[in-house]
């Protein structure tokens, strides 16, 4: 049970929900010519591990942040869909020793505990990690924390959630993260936002209020790069945020040329986006050292943009339209692309907005299903093709830094908004509530003190 | 009848408009023309009043171009030719009808199939028509604004809108009409023209727009 989300399926109500699923669409209407992929939902959750969190010990007078902690890191762990969150009951409180026998018998397989202490104007969170099944202390370590009412509390909090998830799985979390956005205003302009990858502490970064869309983090998480164009469509250029000074530099522009759909390499040094000239759309790279964009595709593909770079930095997949509709490709090098959104051929056929998982060689894109637009998820070799979505219409997708979480925008359950998925077990959570909420980029796991 | 009392009773139509219409059981008799003082020692010269009714029709034809309803502004200006012949506004009328059409036939927009910036037939001859304008007024510049319909995704309609709006440029650039006289920009699906989720709707917003840059020029 996850009392705590009111969005979620139940495990039980999710496995019908897969197999109803099942098959959804097979999108090829001619015959032996075309390779037929069958698309379905199959989402298997395999063996998820119960996990209990009791409360923070501190001194009375911290009581308060305790609690704070306490519910940010309970609310992280469920969204890490990593674990089944067991109820505590109040009784059961931590002693001198960790009763192993008795977590075991409560069907705990990690127990975390922490103690916050307070000294002057420093606050310590020793958190530890029980594994209750061998009946040892897996890991423990001291965190330091700024105050609760300081910017980065909540980050710091989030930091220590990732360092229990990666001690449980090995594998990274991604609740120390944030989400980028377009926000449209009643004027019809838009402007970037951002939010925690909690659905706390969303905040507007740019005041253009002009055409505003596409934002991208850069991989240290300072900066987010993203396409402006003047309301009178005159300008049009690709802007970098610094997000500590909140402004902004042009990193690329140029008249009578659009200018879209920025992403950085994931180094760091490069800024790969469309820009539009007479023959056509294409995908340039500009170092952000300056100098001028060098064009990375050729105009055999038409409406050539949202590039998507590989951990490796050297493949990268974008949209392009050879086939009369817009499909994803890959491109290695300066290599022919390939064509990897296969399933769609043929009048439904259409597939955009592709983003690269940040860990492994697999892509989110949305593609028409059924007249609606789906999330899908494949291999950069076009392999694997999965359906992830089948309800409403959902768009734009970005991968998490966990390589597992999506964000993506949807009107499912009739309001429009931004909503993170799990591609491992199908549990959909809301992120934004604003129907105006568009194009979501995922920012990398953010360190330090931000 | 004599003319300026036949102006005078025009003039008084208009200043006075349906009030004096039937309401009177016993009209006021009409003043013959003997009995109408010179005209220029008291009561408006009739001259002056159908040219300051006819500047009214103009006004309003100007005000009405302005918004873009240009069949009114076309019928406000016909009416003033033959109501008010002679006067300022009715002189320069035919010259502003020409130039209405001149900008119509420049902003008059084209429509383009689903995910599509092929040109049709009809869009074919509305380009052909702006061509014979853009060579007779070689100071006229124009941008074009690609426009489509709210089904794709917002990056990719951004891109589609920029090859409707070039696939205009293009063929009017092919019709010997100098590049440097267009502008092409692309609002993706940003601004829809009918603001309905419907086949009707989505037909109606996949366009190009064309906007004159110097209307002084025409």
């Amino acid at each position: 049970m996850r009392p705590r989300s009111p969005v979620h399926l139940s495990r039980c109500g999710r496995r019908a929900a897969a197999s109803l699923l099942a098959v959804i669409a097979t999108a090829s209407a001619s015959q032996a010519q075309e390779e037929e992929v069958r698309l379905g939902i199959t989402y298997r959750p395999g063996y998820v591990p119960a996990i209990a969190i009791t409360r923070i010990e501190t001194e009375a007078p911290y009581a308060v942040v305790a609690s704070a902690i306490d519910s940010i890191l309970a609310r992280d762990l469920d969204y890490s869909d990593r674990f089944e969150i067991l109820a505590i009951p109040d009784s059961l409180r931590r002693g001198a020793a960790v009763n192993y026998g008795l977590w075991n018998q409560l069907g705990a397989v990690w127990l975390v505990e922490g103690t916050l202490t307070v000294s002057g104007e420093q606050a310590i969170l020793r958190v530890g990690l029980h594994d209750v099944v061998y009946g040892v202390l897996k890991e423990v370590r001291a965190f330091t924390l700024p105050a609760v009412a300081a910017p980065g509390f909540r980050m710091a909090v989030h930091r220590v959630s990732d360092a229990v998830v990666e001690w449980a799985t090995g594998e990274p979390g991604m609740a120390a993260s944030r989400v980028a956005y377009s926000r449209r205003a009643a004027d019809g302009t838009w402007d970037i936002w951002m939010v925690d990858s909690d659905g706390e502490g969303a905040r507007r970064l740019t005041r253009h209020s002009a055409l505003v869309f596409s934002p991208a983090f850069a991989p240290d998480g300072l900066h987010i790069a993203y396409q402006y164009q003047s309301n009178s469509g005159d300008q049009s250029a690709i802007y970098e945020l610094e997000l500590a000074a909140g402004r902004s530099r042009q990193v690329a522009g140029g008249a009578d040329r659009l200018h879209l759909t920025p992403t950085y390499a994931p180094d760091g040094s490069r800024i790969l986006f469309a820009r539009s000239s007479q023959g056509g759309t294409e995908i340039f790279e500009v170092a952000r050292s300056g100098g001028a964009p060098t064009r990375l595709t050729s105009t055999t593909i038409g409406d050539i943009l949202g590039p998507t770079v590989a951990p490796d930095g050297r493949r990268f997949a974008f949209t392009g339209s050879a086939v009369g509709a817009p499909q994803i490709y890959v491109q290695d090098g300066s290599d022919r692309p390939q064509l990897i959104s296969r399933f769609v051929r043929g009048a439904d056929s259409y597939a955009t907005s592709a983003d690269w998982n940040p860990l492994d060689d697999r892509i989110v894109f949305q593609s028409r299903v059924q007249g609606q637009f789906q999330i899908v998820v494949v291999r950069a070799d076009g392999s694997e093709m999965r359906l992830l979505t089948a309800e409403g219409r959902n768009e734009d997708p970005s991968w998490a830094p966990d390589g597992r979480h999506v964000v993506f925008s949807s009107d499912r359950g009739g309001y429009r908004g931004l909503w993170v998925l799990d591609t491992i077990t199908g549990r959909v959570r809301s992120l934004t509530r604003n129907h105006q909420d568009q194009l979501p980029d995922w920012s990398g796991a953010l360190r330090g003190d931000r | 009848m004599r003319p300026t009392a036949r102006c005078a009773a025009i003039a008084g139509l208009v200043l006075f408009g349906l009030t004096a219409c039937g309401s009177n059981p016993e009209p006021e008799p009409e003043p013959t023309v003997d009995e109408v003082p010179a005209a220029t020692d008291s009561g408006p010269d009739p001259a002056e009043l159908a040219e300051a009714a006819a500047r009214s029709l103009c006004e309003q034809a100007e005000e009405a171009a302005r918004r873009g309803d240009y069949d009114l502004a076309r019928r406000l200006y016909n009416e003033a030719m033959s109501e008010y012949a002679g006067t300022t506004c009715a002189r320069g009328a035919s010259a502003e009808i020409e130039r209405i059409d001149v900008i119509q036939t420049l902003e008059e927009r084209i429509h383009f199939a689903f995910d599509r910036a092929e040109l049709s037939d009809a869009s074919v001859s509305i380009l052909n028509r702006k061509a014979d304008v853009l060579r007779r007024y070689p100071d006229v510049r124009l941008t074009i604004e690609g426009n489509c319909d709210e089904r794709g995704s917002i990056e990719y309609n951004f891109a589609l809108g920029m090859r409707r709006a070039q696939a205009a440029k293009n063929y009017l650039v092919g019709l010997g009409i100098g590049e440097g006289r267009f502008r092409t920009v692309s609002f993706g699906k940003e601004r829809p023209l009918d603001p309905g989720h419907n086949e009707e709707a989505w037909a109606l917003n996949r366009r190009d727009e064309f906007v004159i840059e110097n209307l002084g020029a025409i």
